[in-house]
C-alpha cells in the first residue's frame, strides 16, 4: 500500500482525534451518533464501490465478505474481487462503499458494526468528490486542515444516500463545536442549501445552528460552562 | 430457554380463592393488604397464541426474508417481505426490515435465538382505599406516550372496572432484550423497533395487570421486609462499578425486597429492588435474555415460592463488574480478590453466578426479615414538563429513530426555545402502620437516577476535583425525606429518559454524538485504584438535560410530602418548584 496514503494519527486534526478517543463506541450502552466519514477514510488504505458476492461467517460478530468492485475511490485493488474480515453484515447483491485497510495479508473493514454506506451508482460521483476531498484536507497543514474538511463534507449534504448525508451534517456539526466557527462563506453555502426546499429537513436542526453561531468564538474552547449550563434552561 | 413454550403463562395467585375475606383461617386478625400477581411472558421467539405475526426459522419473530448467505439471520440488502401491519402502525417502517434487534451497545445485534424468557410481571397491592399496580417488563427502558405504542396504550386497554388508582410502570434495563426505543437498528440511522412485537407487548402488559388486579386474584396478604448490603451480604461485595469509573465511587449498593405472604403461609410475590444495570451479557451475545434479572428472579422463587417481581433503582452510572471499569471494582472475596473484575469470562454461565448470589443475598435478608403492620397503602402521583436539550435524541427523532407521541413531546408545553419538552409522571406508594406511621415508601424515577440523587449529591458528591464543580445547586435527597424504615426507589418508571445526573457534574456535550471534559479528565482520583481515572461525561449525551435532575428530586420529595426541604432548597427553586 502506497505510504501516503497511510495518513498516521499524529497529522489528523486535534478534534477529530479526541473525537476518537472521547466517544470510544466499545464501551458504550448507547451508539453514538456522530459522523465518521473523516475517520474511516483516514483508517482507510482503499475506498470502494462495490457489490457484495458472498459473505461467509468467521465467528460471530465477524463475517468475510467477498465483493465485485465497481469503482475505486480511493487507493488501488489489486483486481476486481477482493474479500476481506470486518463486523458488517450485508447481503450478496447489495452495493455498498467500503472502507478497508490492508493488516499484513488481510483485508480488514474498518466500519464498526451498523456504520454501512449503501451506495446506488449514481451517489458514486458525490462520495468520491467527498473522499477525495477530505484525503487532501487530511494532508494539508494546519489551519487550513480544518477548513479544508469542512469544505470536503458540504457536497456530501446533497447527497441522495441518507448515510453520506448525515454523517456529512454530523460531522461538519461537530468540527464546528470544536473548531473555529463557520466563517462568512461556509454560512453563505449552508444558507443557500437550507433555502433549498427539496433538502432534507432532518438536516436543518444540525445546520441551522452553525449558520447562526456567534463569528468570534469556539463553544469548546471559549465558552465559560456557566454560560453553556444558562443556555441550556433551568426546567419547568 | 427454560421452561414451556406452548402459552403465555398466567401466574395470578388465588383465583381460586375468589370470595375469599380478609381473614384468614387460623383466626388472626384481618389484613387490609390484599396482594395479586400475575407473569405474563413477552419472549419474541417460537409459537404464541397471542402473537399473530411473522416467525422467521431461527423461531425468533420478525419479517420473513430470503437468506441469501444462508446465515441464519437477516442482513442489510436480504429480500424480505414487508408486513404492511408493521407500516400501518409506522409509516416509517416502509421498506424497512422489522424484527428483533436487541437495545444495548452498537447497532445491528439482530437476536439469534432466545435463552431466556423476557417478561411482564405484576404487583397489585389493595388497601382500604386505595388500589395499586406495580409493573415491571424486561426492556432496555419504555415510552410511556410513543407515537403508536407504549405503556399509555398498555394503561388504556387495562379494565376500567378493576378501579385501579395509579399504575407505575417500569422497565428493568436489560441490554439484551428487544429494542423498545428505536436506537439500536440494523444501522445508525434505521429504528430498531418492531411495531407489531410492540403492540403485542402493549397488550401482554395490560393482560397481566387485568389477571393481577382482578378480584379473584387478590389474597389477603402480610408483608416481610428486608433490606441488605455489601456490609452484611458478602456475596454482594465488589458486584458494582461506576460507568468507566466515573467519580465519585458511590453506590446504592442496598438490596431492598418485601415478601407478600397469603393466608396459606405461602409467598404470593416477592418484590425485589437493586441498583445496577442489568448488562452482564455485554455486546457479544446475540440471544434474548433478562439477563441477571432472571437468575434473581428464579433464584428467590426456588426458595420462597410465589412470583418473584425485579424492580430495577437508581443505577445511573452504576453498572455491574466487569464492564467498562475493568481493573476497578472493589474487591469481592475476603483475600481481595474479585473473580468477576474482567472481561474474558462473559457469558451466560457469570451472569448466573451473579444473579444467584443477589438471590442468595435475598433470600437471607427475608429469612430475617421483619414483618410488617401494614394497615394503610397510600398513593401520590404528580406529572410535569422538562425543559432540556439533547440534540442526539432530537435528531433521532427527527429522523424516526424515535417515536414519540407529538402532541405529548410538542414543545409548546415547555419555555420559548425549548428543543425537547418531555412529558414526566412520577408516583409515590407508602405501606402505613396502625399508627399512621409509614413503613414501605417507594418513589419513582423517569430514567437512570445517579445514586447521589437519591442518597443526597451534598453528602455524596465529587471531591476529586472543585474545578470541575459547575456552581450549580445540589439537589436534595429523595431518600432523606422518606421517613419509612424501607425506602425503595424504582427507576425507568414510567419512561427511559436516559441518565438523570446531578447538575454540579452535567457538562453537555459540546456536540451531537461528543462528550464533554472537566478540568480533571484522565486524572487517577483513588491513590489505592489507579486504574480509575476521571473519564469524558459520557452520561450527559444521553440525558434530557441537566434540568431533569432537580424536576426528579424535587418532585419525588413533594411526593413524600416534604414540602419544606423543597421550598428552601435552591436547586428546586431554579427548577420552579414549589
Amino acid at each position: 500500500m502506497p505510504e501516503r496514503t497511510r495518513l498516521p494519527w499524529r497529522r489528523a486534526p486535534l478534534a477529530i482525534l479526541a473525537l476518537a478517543v472521547l466517544a470510544p463506541d466499545a464501551d458504550a450502552h448507547l451508539p453514538a451518533l456522530r459522523g465518521r466519514l473523516i475517520e474511516l477514510v483516514q483508517q482507510s488504505d482503499v475506498i470502494v464501490a462495490a457489490k457484495v458476492k458472498q459473505t461467509q461467517p468467521a465467528g460471530e460478530p465477524v463475517s468475510t465478505t467477498t465483493i465485485a468492485v465497481e469503482r475505486v475511490l480511493r487507493g488501488h485493488t489489486a483486481g476486481p474481487t477482493l474479500s476481506f474480515r470486518g463486523a458488517i453484515h450485508v447481503a450478496p447483491g447489495a452495493r455498498y462503499v467500503f472502507f478497508l485497510r490492508h493488516s499484513g495479508a488481510v483485508v480488514e473493514c474498518v466500519q464498526p458494526s451498523g456504520v454501512v454506506f449503501p451506495a446506488p451508482p449514481q451517489d458514486d460521483a458525490v462520495y468520491r468528490a467527498t473522499i477525495v476531498a477530505i484525503g487532501e484536507a487530511l494532508q494539508a497543514d494546519d489551519p487550513s486542515r480544518e477548513l479544508k474538511l469542512r469544505a470536503a463534507l458540504v457536497p456530501a449534504l446533497s447527497a441522495g444516500a441518507a448515510a453520506l448525508r448525515y454523517n456529512a451534517a454530523l460531522e461538519l456539526a461537530s468540527m464546528s463545536a470544536h473548531g473555529p466557527p463557520l466563517g462568512d462563506d461556509e454560512r453563505a453555502r449552508l444558507a443557500r442549501l437550507l433555502a433549498d426546499p427539496h433538502v432534507d429537513p432532518a438536516l436543518r436542526p444540525l445546520l441551522v445552528p452553525l449558520i447562526s453561531a456567534p463569528r468570534n468564538t469556539s463553544m469548546e474552547t471559549k465558552e465559560p460552562i456557566g454560560d453553556r449550563l444558562e443556555k441550556e434552561g433551568r426546567g419547568g | 430457554m427454560a421452561g414451556a413454550r406452548s402459552d403465555v403463562v398466567f401466574l395470578a395467585i388465588g383465583l381460586l380463592l375468589a370470595g375469599c375475606g380478609g381473614t384468614d383461617s387460623s383466626g388472626a386478625q384481618p389484613t387490609p393488604l390484599r396482594v395479586g400477581v400475575a407473569a405474563v411472558r413477552l419472549t419474541p421467539c417460537g409459537s404464541n397464541p397471542d402473537w399473530d405475526g411473522p416467525i422467521t426459522p431461527s423461531g425468533v419473530w420478525g419479517e420473513e426474508f430470503t437468506d441469501t448467505d444462508g446465515n441464519g439471520r437477516w442482513d442489510q440488502g436480504e429480500p424480505f417481505v414487508d408486513d404492511p401491519v408493521n407500516t400501518a402502525l409506522d409509516p416509517g417502517s416502509a421498506e424497512k426490515y422489522d424484527g428483533i434487534f436487541l437495545a444495548g451497545f452498537g447497532n445491528d445485534r439482530i437476536a439469534s435465538g432466545c435463552h431466556d424468557d423476557l417478561w411482564a410481571r405484576v404487583i397489585v397491592l389493595q388497601g382500604p382505599t386505595k388500589k395499586v399496580a406495580l409493573v415491571s417488563v424486561d426492556f432496555v427502558g419504555e415510552l410511556l406516550h410513543g407515537k403508536y405504542y407504549g405503556f399509555s396504550y398498555a394503561r388504556d386497554l387495562v379494565d376500567p372496572a378493576l378501579g385501579l388508582d395509579a399504575i407505575v410502570f417500569s422497565s428493568t434495563h436489560v441490554h439484551e432484550a428487544p429494542d423498545t426505543i428505536g436506537l439500536w437498528g440494523v444501522s445508525e440511522f434505521s429504528d430498531g423497533k418492531f411495531p407489531r412485537y410492540l403492540q403485542f407487548v402493549d397488550r401482554q402488559v395490560a393482560r397481566a395487570i387485568d389477571a393481577a388486579a382482578a378480584p379473584g386474584a387478590l389474597r389477603p396478604a402480610t408483608v416481610v421486609a428486608a433490606r441488605t448490603d455489601p456490609s452484611a451480604a458478602a456475596e454482594l461485595r465488589g458486584l458494582q462499578v461506576r460507568t468507566r469509573c466515573r467519580p465519585p465511587f458511590f453506590f446504592d449498593d442496598e438490596v431492598r425486597a418485601l415478601q407478600f405472604i397469603g393466608d396459606d403461609h405461602e409467598t404470593i410475590a416477592t418484590l425485589i429492588n437493586w441498583n445496577t444495570h442489568p448488562e452482564s451479557l455485554e455486546d457479544q451475545n446475540t440471544e434474548v435474555s433478562s439477563d441477571f434479572v432472571g437468575y434473581i428472579r428464579q433464584r428467590v422463587e426456588a426458595a420462597l415460592g410465589g412470583t418473584a417481581v425485579y424492580f430495577t433503582g437508581d443505577l445511573g452510572a452504576v453498572e455491574i463488574v466487569g464492564d467498562t471499569c475493568v481493573g476497578g471494582a472493589d474487591p469481592h472475596n475476603a483475600d481481595g480478590s474479585n473473580p468477576f473484575d474482567r472481561r474474558d469470562d462473559l457469558g451466560f454461565g457469570r451472569t448466573q453466578q451473579l444473579g444467584e448470589l443477589v438471590g442468595d443475598a435475598v433470600i437471607a435478608a427475608l429469612h430475617g426479615g421483619e414483618s410488617l403492620d401494614v394497615a394503610q397503602l397510600d398513593v401520590a402521583s404528580t406529572s410535569y414538563y422538562v425543559a432540556g436539550s439533547n440534540a442526539t435524541l432530537s435528531f433521532a427523532n427527527t429522523i424516526g429513530l424515535l417515536d414519540l407521541d407529538a402532541e405529548a413531546f410538542d414543545v409548546a408545553h415547555c419555555p420559548a426555545g425549548t428543543s425537547l419538552c418531555v412529558p414526566v409522571e412520577q408516583h409515590s406508594v407508602t405501606l402505613s402502620n396502625g399508627a399512621g406511621r409509614p413503613s414501605v415508601q417507594l418513589v419513582t424515577a423517569p430514567g437512570e437516577l445517579f445514586p447521589e440523587l437519591f442518597y443526597g449529591v451534598a453528602q455524596h458528591h465529587r471531591t476529586d476535583c472543585p474545578a470541575a464543580d459547575t456552581g450549580a445547586p445540589y439537589e436534595p435527597s429523595i431518600r432523606s425525606a422518606m421517613t419509612a424504615p424501607y425506602r425503595l426507589l424504582i427507576g425507568l418508571s414510567p419512561d427511559e429518559f436516559g441518565y438523570i445526573v446531578p447538575g454540579y457534574d452535567f457538562y453537555p456535550p459540546p456536540s451531537l454524538g461528543d462528550e464533554a471534559s472537566d478540568a480533571c479528565v484522565g486524572q487517577p482520583f483513588d491513590p489505592e485504584f489507579p486504574v480509575r481515572k476521571v473519564p469524558t461525561h459520557y452520561h450527559e449525551s444521553l440525558s434530557v438535560g441537566r434540568a431533569i435532575a432537580a424536576t426528579t428530586t424535587c418532585h419525588a420529595l413533594q411526593l413524600l410530602g416534604d414540602e419544606a426541604e423543597v421550598a428552601g432548597n435552591e436547586a428546586c427553586r431554579a427548577a420552579g418548584l414549589p
